[in-house]
Protein backbone atom coordinates (compact mmCIF):
# COMPACT_ATOMS: atom_id res chain seq x y z
CA UNK A 1 0.00 0.00 0.00
CA UNK A 2 0.74 3.42 -0.77
CA UNK A 3 1.29 6.23 2.34
CA UNK A 4 1.72 9.80 2.01
CA UNK A 5 4.10 11.27 5.25
CA UNK A 6 3.35 14.97 4.78
CA UNK A 7 6.75 17.06 5.54
CA UNK A 8 7.34 19.61 8.36
CA UNK A 9 10.17 21.34 9.30
CA UNK A 10 13.50 20.86 7.90
CA UNK A 11 11.64 17.60 5.83
CA UNK A 12 10.55 20.61 3.59
CA UNK A 13 13.98 20.95 2.25
CA UNK A 14 13.99 17.64 1.02
CA UNK A 15 10.05 17.61 -0.43
CA UNK A 16 6.95 19.16 0.45
CA UNK A 17 5.83 15.28 0.86
CA UNK A 18 7.21 11.55 0.39
CA UNK A 19 5.04 9.05 -1.07
CA UNK A 20 6.46 5.53 0.43
CA UNK A 21 4.87 1.64 -1.17
CA UNK A 22 5.05 -0.42 2.33
CA UNK A 23 3.29 -4.23 2.53
CA UNK A 24 -0.31 -4.55 3.61
CA UNK A 25 -0.97 -4.26 7.36
CA UNK A 26 2.09 -2.58 8.12
CA UNK A 27 3.46 -0.20 11.07
CA UNK A 28 4.79 2.67 11.36
CA UNK A 29 8.11 1.66 11.94
CA UNK A 30 7.84 0.11 7.93
CA UNK A 31 6.64 3.90 7.06
CA UNK A 32 9.93 4.77 8.64
CA UNK A 33 12.28 2.37 7.24
CA UNK A 34 11.28 3.19 3.54
CA UNK A 35 12.06 6.86 4.31
CA UNK A 36 15.48 5.52 5.70
CA UNK A 37 15.75 3.91 2.53
CA UNK A 38 14.93 6.99 0.19
CA UNK A 39 16.98 9.30 2.33
CA UNK A 40 19.88 7.12 2.84
CA UNK A 41 20.53 7.91 -1.05
CA UNK A 42 18.65 11.17 -1.68
CA UNK A 43 19.61 12.84 2.07
CA UNK A 44 21.89 10.95 3.77
CA UNK A 45 22.64 14.31 6.46
CA UNK A 46 18.90 13.77 7.38
CA UNK A 47 18.97 10.16 8.69
CA UNK A 48 20.00 11.81 12.21
CA UNK A 49 17.05 13.67 11.96
CA UNK A 50 14.95 10.49 10.72
CA UNK A 51 16.03 9.20 14.24
CA UNK A 52 14.79 11.38 16.03
CA UNK A 53 11.53 12.25 14.54
CA UNK A 54 8.10 11.10 15.65
CA UNK A 55 4.71 10.57 13.15
CA UNK A 56 1.44 11.61 13.60
CA UNK A 57 -1.45 11.07 12.52
CA UNK A 58 -3.88 13.87 12.45
CA UNK A 59 -3.32 15.09 15.75
CA UNK A 60 -2.10 11.70 17.46
CA UNK A 61 1.52 11.14 17.74
CA UNK A 62 2.46 7.18 17.24
CA UNK A 63 4.91 5.23 18.16
CA UNK A 64 6.66 2.56 15.20
CA UNK A 65 4.82 -0.39 16.90
CA UNK A 66 1.46 1.06 15.93
CA UNK A 67 -0.52 -0.83 12.88
CA UNK A 68 -1.52 1.05 9.59
CA UNK A 69 -5.17 0.21 9.53
CA UNK A 70 -6.90 2.04 6.96
CA UNK A 71 -4.27 5.13 7.12
CA UNK A 72 -2.90 6.92 3.65
CA UNK A 73 -1.49 9.82 5.21
CA UNK A 74 1.11 10.50 8.05
CA UNK A 75 2.93 14.06 9.16
CA UNK A 76 6.67 13.34 9.86
CA UNK A 77 7.84 15.40 13.07
CA UNK A 78 11.57 16.51 13.68
CA UNK A 79 12.95 17.27 16.89
CA UNK A 80 10.97 20.36 17.84
CA UNK A 81 11.97 23.98 18.61
CA UNK A 82 9.25 26.41 19.26
CA UNK A 83 9.39 29.39 21.55
CA UNK B 1 -6.39 33.15 15.88
CA UNK B 2 -7.18 29.15 16.48
CA UNK B 3 -7.83 28.61 19.77
CA UNK B 4 -8.36 26.44 22.92
CA UNK B 5 -9.92 27.23 26.07
CA UNK B 6 -11.53 25.90 29.31
CA UNK B 7 -13.76 27.01 32.09
CA UNK B 8 -11.06 25.54 34.02
CA UNK B 9 -9.06 28.58 33.81
CA UNK B 10 -6.87 28.21 30.55
CA UNK B 11 -6.49 29.60 27.23
CA UNK B 12 -4.41 28.34 24.60
CA UNK B 13 -3.86 29.67 20.72
CA UNK B 14 -2.30 30.04 17.69
CA UNK B 15 -2.20 33.36 15.72
CA UNK B 16 -0.53 33.72 12.18
CA UNK B 17 1.89 36.28 12.43
CA UNK B 18 3.80 38.09 15.67
CA UNK B 19 1.85 37.64 18.63
CA UNK B 20 -0.35 40.66 20.35
CA UNK B 21 0.79 41.66 23.33
CA UNK B 22 -2.59 43.43 24.54
CA UNK B 23 -4.98 40.85 24.81
CA UNK B 24 -4.28 38.36 27.75
CA UNK B 25 -5.49 40.64 30.55
CA UNK B 26 -8.93 39.49 29.93
CA UNK B 27 -8.07 35.87 30.51
CA UNK B 28 -6.10 36.24 33.32
CA UNK B 29 -7.72 38.63 35.16
CA UNK B 30 -9.17 37.55 38.54
CA UNK B 31 -10.60 39.75 41.55
CA UNK B 32 -8.80 36.92 44.05
CA UNK B 33 -5.39 37.30 42.26
CA UNK B 34 -2.66 39.41 43.24
CA UNK B 35 -0.42 38.24 41.16
CA UNK B 36 -0.11 38.39 37.54
CA UNK B 37 3.54 37.49 35.70
CA UNK B 38 3.60 37.46 31.96
CA UNK B 39 6.82 36.23 29.51
CA UNK B 40 7.50 37.26 25.67
CA UNK B 41 9.31 35.34 23.89
CA UNK B 42 10.60 37.72 20.99
CA UNK B 43 12.57 37.11 18.26
CA UNK B 44 16.75 38.41 18.60
CA UNK B 45 19.18 39.86 15.97
CA UNK B 46 21.52 36.91 16.44
CA UNK B 47 21.78 32.91 17.40
CA UNK B 48 24.52 31.00 18.13
CA UNK B 49 27.03 33.20 16.50
CA UNK B 50 24.64 34.37 13.64
CA UNK B 51 22.84 37.23 12.65
CA UNK B 52 19.68 37.03 12.33
CA UNK B 53 16.32 38.93 10.35
CA UNK B 54 13.39 36.95 11.01
CA UNK B 55 11.95 33.39 12.15
CA UNK B 56 9.42 31.45 10.08
CA UNK B 57 7.62 29.07 12.70
CA UNK B 58 5.78 25.82 10.98
CA UNK B 59 3.45 24.80 12.79
CA UNK B 60 1.44 21.12 12.89
CA UNK B 61 -1.73 23.66 13.91
CA UNK B 62 -4.33 20.61 15.60
CA UNK B 63 -1.01 18.43 17.22
CA UNK B 64 0.68 21.86 18.44
CA UNK B 65 -3.24 23.35 19.57
CA UNK B 66 -3.87 19.89 21.13
CA UNK B 67 -0.02 19.76 23.00
CA UNK B 68 -0.32 23.16 24.03
CA UNK B 69 -4.29 22.44 25.94
CA UNK B 70 -2.91 19.34 27.48
CA UNK B 71 0.10 21.19 28.61
CA UNK B 72 -2.42 23.99 30.22
CA UNK B 73 -4.38 21.73 32.09
CA UNK B 74 -1.64 19.82 33.52
CA UNK B 75 -0.32 23.26 34.90
CA UNK B 76 -3.88 24.86 36.16
CA UNK B 77 -4.48 21.14 37.47
CA UNK B 78 -1.35 21.45 39.99
CA UNK B 79 -1.39 25.07 40.35
CA UNK B 80 -3.79 27.84 41.09
CA UNK B 81 -3.60 29.72 38.66
CA UNK B 82 -5.11 31.52 35.42
CA UNK B 83 -2.92 30.76 32.47
CA UNK B 84 -3.20 32.31 29.02
CA UNK B 85 -0.43 31.24 26.35
CA UNK B 86 -0.09 31.78 22.36
CA UNK B 87 2.48 30.98 20.10
CA UNK B 88 2.96 32.58 16.36
CA UNK B 89 2.84 30.45 13.31
CA UNK B 90 4.55 32.01 9.70
CA UNK B 91 7.18 35.25 10.02
CA UNK B 92 8.52 36.98 13.16
CA UNK B 93 10.70 39.82 12.47
CA UNK B 94 13.22 40.80 14.98
CA UNK B 95 11.89 42.51 17.76
CA UNK B 96 8.18 40.85 17.48
CA UNK B 97 6.90 38.59 19.97
CA UNK B 98 6.26 34.96 18.88
CA UNK B 99 5.32 33.86 21.82
CA UNK B 100 3.07 35.37 25.10
CA UNK B 101 2.28 33.70 28.13
CA UNK B 102 0.49 35.06 31.04
CA UNK B 103 -0.48 33.46 34.57
CA UNK B 104 -2.08 34.99 37.60
CA UNK B 105 -2.70 33.86 40.66
CA UNK B 106 -3.42 34.54 44.49
CA UNK B 107 0.39 35.08 45.23
CA UNK B 108 3.37 35.47 43.43
CA UNK B 109 5.13 31.67 43.58
CA UNK B 110 2.75 30.31 42.03
CA UNK B 111 2.88 32.89 38.73
CA UNK B 112 6.69 33.04 38.52
CA UNK B 113 6.08 28.96 38.75
CA UNK B 114 3.35 28.46 36.08
CA UNK B 115 4.73 31.02 33.69
CA UNK B 116 8.51 29.01 33.71
CA UNK B 117 6.61 25.86 33.05
CA UNK B 118 4.73 26.57 30.46
CA UNK B 119 7.35 28.21 28.53
CA UNK B 120 10.02 25.02 29.18
CA UNK B 121 7.63 22.37 28.51
CA UNK B 122 6.12 24.62 24.92
CA UNK B 123 9.67 24.23 23.91
CA UNK B 124 10.01 20.64 24.16
CA UNK B 125 6.74 18.88 23.73
CA UNK B 126 5.10 21.45 21.16
CA UNK B 127 5.58 20.62 17.29
CA UNK B 128 6.72 24.13 16.37
CA UNK B 129 9.88 24.35 13.95
CA UNK B 130 11.95 27.53 13.34
CA UNK B 131 13.53 28.43 10.21
CA UNK B 132 15.87 31.08 10.91
CA UNK B 133 16.20 33.90 8.24
CA UNK B 134 19.35 36.04 8.02
CA UNK B 135 19.59 39.95 6.91
CA UNK B 136 20.89 38.47 3.50
CA UNK B 137 18.08 36.15 3.50
CA UNK B 138 19.90 32.55 3.55
CA UNK B 139 17.66 30.39 5.48
CA UNK B 140 18.55 27.74 8.17
CA UNK B 141 16.37 25.11 10.42
CA UNK B 142 16.69 25.04 13.96
CA UNK B 143 17.47 21.85 15.80
CA UNK B 144 15.02 20.75 18.72
CA UNK B 145 13.49 18.32 21.16
CA UNK B 146 12.33 14.62 20.20
CA UNK B 147 8.60 13.87 20.62
CA UNK B 148 9.00 10.43 19.52
CA UNK B 149 6.93 8.40 22.20
CA UNK B 150 9.03 4.91 22.06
Amino acid sequence: MQIRVMALGVFRTVAAEFVVDIRDNACVRDVREALESRLSVESPGMLDTLARSAFAQDDMVLKDSDPLIEVDCLSILPPVAGG
Amino acid sequence: MRITQSEAGWFCGLVDGPCPTDQWLVHVEDPGHGAINTFYGVVRNHNEGQAAASVDYDVHEGLALKSLAALCTEIVASLPVRLYVIHSCGMVAVGEASVVIAASSAHRAEAFEATRRCIDQLKIRVPIWKREIAPDQSDRWLDGHTIRVD
